[in-house]
């Protein structure tokens, strides 16, 4: 199932992009396009961060979350600041915007760990007992 | 497949009797895997090489480019790579579990989930190692009896 989203999204993100560019060299009109291409270049170097920062092991795990999401605060505010994504005005909800994604993509991945734990541990109680993997 | 256990107190070494019709794959898996149970590695420890049984082998690590092997009470260093050790020992229940990590994962006996995404898997003679989310689906494979990710 999760890899079924996960080809769905890679498509769906291919057929965004592709029909952005085809409409935009058509029309000759770019704005759309160069928001989206402005989006992917963001989410790359998010990426990228995320591996460096992934890197960093700490006993204290508030120093990692402060470390990613203050990664992910710095590369969206500074290149938002830099492609004219928001007003200065607007920086507390953009900030709060943030966190909120953040948050939620963490608590879903929280639950993707914590069902794969349960799923482990329940294998080794089966391989203790000498009952046959799943 | 019939799974016949016989204890037999008279017996001095522990003998495996495999009958089949036909030598297929499952066959020849099967006495593969019995044979490396007997499978030994070498390590160094206070300057003497010993010969470690595979089996009682909890993990491996790779610290400072250097590596260890732990078993239930000692530590020895062996002069592989870890990944030169993960093509020895990921057909027998080795699964890599962090970056440099490689752990048996029949001495495993529980994981937890730590707050920052990572994992806390106590090994039978009460030992913690951290396990990287990362290498989750090749634990996974590792119990399916698909075997661990190289290095």
């Amino acid at each position: 199932m999760r890899k079924f989203i996960q080809k769905l999204l890679v498509n769906f993100a291919l057929i965004v992009l592709c029909s952005h560019i085809a409409t935009s060299i058509y029309f000759n009109d770019w704005p759309h396009t160069l928001f989206i291409l402005e989006l992917l270049l963001v989410t790359v170097i998010i990426r990228l961060f995320l591996l460096l920062t992934n890197r960093f092991n700490s006993r204290y795990p508030a120093l990692e979350y402060l470390l990613e999401i203050g990664m992910v605060l710095s590369v969206v505010l500074g290149f938002g600041w830099l492609f004219e994504w928001y007003k200065p005005s607007y920086l507390l909800y953009v900030i709060i915007t943030i966190v909120t994604v953040y948050a939620a993509v963490y608590a879903v991945g929280m639950g993707k760990t914590r069902r794969d734990v349960t799923f482990i541990n329940e294998q080794i109680k089966k391989r203790k007992k000498g009952i046959p993997h799943d | 497949m019939k799974l016949i256990l016989t204890q037999n107190h008279e017996v001095t070494e522990t003998e495996v009797e495999i009958r089949y019709a036909e030598m297929n794959a499952q066959v020849r898996r099967l006495a593969e895997r019995i044979g490396q149970s007997e499978n030994y590695l070498t390590g160094e420890e206070d300057g003497r090489q010993y010969r470690i049984l595979v089996d009682d082998i909890f993990y491996a690590e790779s610290v400072d480019r250097k590596t260890f092997i732990y078993t239930e009470s000692a530590v020895f260093r062996s002069e592989l790579k870890l990944y030169q050790l993960m093509d020895k020992l990921g057909h027998a229940d080795f699964v890599q579990v962090g970056k440099s990590c490689i752990l048996n994962i029949n001495v495993l006996d529980n994981i937890t989930t730590l707050l920052n995404s990572r994992m806390e898997g106590t090994l039978t003679n009460g030992e913690k190692i951290t396990i990287s989310r990362t290498y989750i689906p090749a634990i996974k494979a590792a119990f399916a009896g698909k075997g661990g990710r190289p290095v």
